[in-house]
Formats: structure tokens, C-alpha cells, sequence
């Protein structure tokens, strides 16, 4: 178990700021911050639900980001810059299998 | 099409916040423009206000936190003008958000234009002289209403603003102030504009761009509901801290 954070700073000036709690590989934990915009808002609490179980894996990852917010419009940032976010935060995982 | 003016004045953090989404439920197109005392720092919905905000610093220097319905950064709120308008989705601004943005920016570039400053809008959402910010806005859309409230900076405090802002890496803390202050320019600097002359010229924009602005008060109902908002949501930690 650890705490993993990371600040990914989005082409064009965004930031996401990811910290999140791993059991092995798998998130236990995950708060998404950061100054984008997301509509609607609420869907936010959705994504970090989806994404608690899940291993920090690239293809993993995207596609629970891309089914989140598949209805959402966001302004400033991609959903591969969220999957980038959560993959930077899970460098710092001691046994890497997110290759 | 007709919208109402309401102009509220200075309030709180808080309150102002409270009250721009009690006019959003609302539902009645609306121009508002107001102020804020004391000063504030608002942040962003996806923010963490432990993360973006020293509370001690604002404790010490009296300055209120809240966070915004609206997604985006961490604004301290001092000396300027800030605007909010509420309308139906696809009754007179674009459906699509990023259309929409530069339609209501256009109405505020063309108020500072007409006192002679040479303002463009930035896409996504800002509003630049020679470059510099002098003007940045948020928008949400609930329920088919869109909320767009935005700051037009009277005069500016870098030193200030940063004493209250945590930044994202301290070590680099000068390079960051420098570059805002490189970056954020406000009507004093450039030629000391009052805010009696830019809520006149933001009104006349908003007039020439063809719809009828009709000075309004709030009704009965949003005082409510803005009052039920600011105790149960804007002054709450559970709101404020909720990220």
C-alpha cells in the first residue's frame, strides 16, 4: 500500500493533479484535481469511482476513462491527458507493470 | 432578446457565488456585474482548496476562500469587476461551449474596446491586452442553463495574489510570479479606467450587440434560495474542502 501523486501539466497550460492509493497495481484510492473543465462536473466522482479496482495500466486506464466520460465535454484537457496523469502518479509504483 | 441587470453590488465570497447560481436556477436571462468585499480567492470546482489555497495567509490578511460552481484555476478576486450572465442553452449563444465563450467574451471585448483599450479575446476563455490577461472566465451548464461568470481586473496585486496561492513547485516560486506579472496586465496600467466607466461600457456592449438589458432587482424567490445556498453550501467545509 502507498500514496502516489503526480502534477501533469497539459499542453496549453492545464494542470492535473493526481493522488491516489495502490494496493499492488490496483488503485484503492484516486483523487483527480486540477484547474479543467469537465460537463458535467459531477462526472468527476463518477471517474475516480470507475477507476477504484483497476490496475495502472495504459490500455486499463484509457478505457475507463474513455467510458466515464464518453457523454462529457471537457475543455482544456483530453482523456489521454487524464490516462497520462494516472500513469506519471504510477511511475512511482515499486513494481511497474504498466508497460 | 431581453435580458435583466442586476447589479448586486459588493458581497462576499460566499455570497456571490451563492447568488450567481440561485439566478442560474432561476432561469431568467441575466447581466450581472458585482464585486467582492472582502477580497476573496475563488477556486476552481475540480480544485483542492488545501493544495491551490494558504488558508493561513488568507486568515491573516482577511481574505475569504470559496470554491466556484465552474471548473478552472484559483482567482483572487479584488480590485475588479467581474460579470455573470445566465441564459438558456441554444436560446441566443451557441449550444457548443467553446462558441459560447468567445460570443459572451466578444460582448466584454467590445466594451473595453470602446474605452480604448485594444482588447482580443484568447480562446478558450480569456481576454488580452498586448498579450497580457486582463479578463478570465468560467462557464458551466446544468439542467439547459449556462452560467458564465468572469473577472475584468481593475488594478492588480501579483505580490498579493501569491502570498495566497500555493504554487505547484516552490522552488520555482519567483519564476512564476515574474511570469504572471509578465502575463496579467489591468485598466489601471493602462490608463486607470474607474468601474463606474467599465460597468457603463459593458452595458452599452451588451446593448449594441443587439439584445435589450432592463435593470432588474432579484426576486423574492432567488434572495431565497441564494440565502438557503450561502448557509448550506458556499460557507460550508463540505462544499469549500470538498476536493
Amino acid at each position: 500500500m502507498g500514496v502516489y501523486k503526480a502534477d501533469y501539466k497539459v499542453p496549453g497550460g492545464k494542470m492535473v493533479r493526481i493522488q491516489m492509493e495502490l494496493n499492488g497495481d490496483r488503485i484503492t484510492n484516486i483523487r483527480i484535481t486540477g484547474d479543467f473543465f469537465l460537463h458535467p462536473e459531477e462526472a468527476i466522482f463518477e471517474l475516480e469511482r470507475a477507476l477504484v479496482g483497476k490496475r495502472v495500466r495504459e490500455g486499463e486506464i484509457g478505457s475507463v476513462v474513455e467510458k466515464a466520460l464518453s457523454k462529457c465535454q471537457m475543455v482544456g484537457i483530453s482523456p489521454m491527458d487524464l490516462r497520462s496523469a494516472i500513469m506519471k502518479a504510477g511511475r512511482g509504483h515499486k513494481n511497474p507493470t504498466s508497460s | 432578446m431581453e435580458y435583466r441587470l442586476l447589479e448586486t453590488g459588493a458581497n462576499n465570497g460566499a455570497m456571490n457565488m451563492a447568488i450567481d447560481e440561485s439566478v442560474m436556477i432561476g432561469r431568467i436571462p441575466t447581466l450581472r456585474l458585482y464585486t467582492w468585499s472582502p477580497p476573496a480567492v475563488s477556486i476552481g470546482y475540480f480544485q483542492s482548496m488545501e493544495q491551490e489555497v494558504d488558508l493561513k495567509e488568507c486568515r491573516t490578511r482577511g481574505v475569504d476562500v470559496v470554491r466556484r460552481l465552474t471548473g478552472g484555476g484559483a482567482v483572487y478576486h479584488d480590485k475588479e469587476l467581474t460579470y455573470s450572465l445566465v441564459v438558456e442553452e441554444g436560446k441566443d449563444f451557441s449550444s457548443d461551449i467553446l462558441g459560447s465563450y468567445k460570443e459572451i467574451c466578444g460582448i466584454i471585448v467590445s466594451g473595453l474596446r470602446s474605452l480604448g483599450v485594444e482588447a482580443e479575446f484568447r480562446p478558450v476563455n480569456d481576454i488580452v491586452v498586448d498579450g497580457r490577461k486582463i479578463s478570465g472566465s468560467a462557464q458551466t451548464r446544468r439542467e439547459g442553463v449556462i452560467l458564465q461568470h468572469g473577472t475584468i481586473l481593475l488594478d492588480v496585486d501579483v505580490e498579493t495574489m501569491f502570498s495566497l496561492l500555493k504554487v505547484p513547485d516552490e522552488k520555482i516560486r519567483d519564476k512564476i510570479i515574474k511570469s504572471a506579472r509578465e502575463g496579467v496586465s489591468s485598466l489601471r496600467e493602462l490608463g486607470g479606467i474607474g468601474i463606474g466607466r467599465v460597468r457603463e461600457a459593458i452595458e452599452e456592449a451588451f446593448k449594441k450587440s443587439g439584445r435589450r438589458l432592463v435593470r432588474g432587482e432579484l426576486s423574492k424567490e432567488e434572495k431565497e434560495r441564494a440565502l438557503n445556498l450561502y448557509t448550506t453550501k458556499y460557507t460550508r467545509k463540505e462544499w469549500n474542502f470538498m476536493r
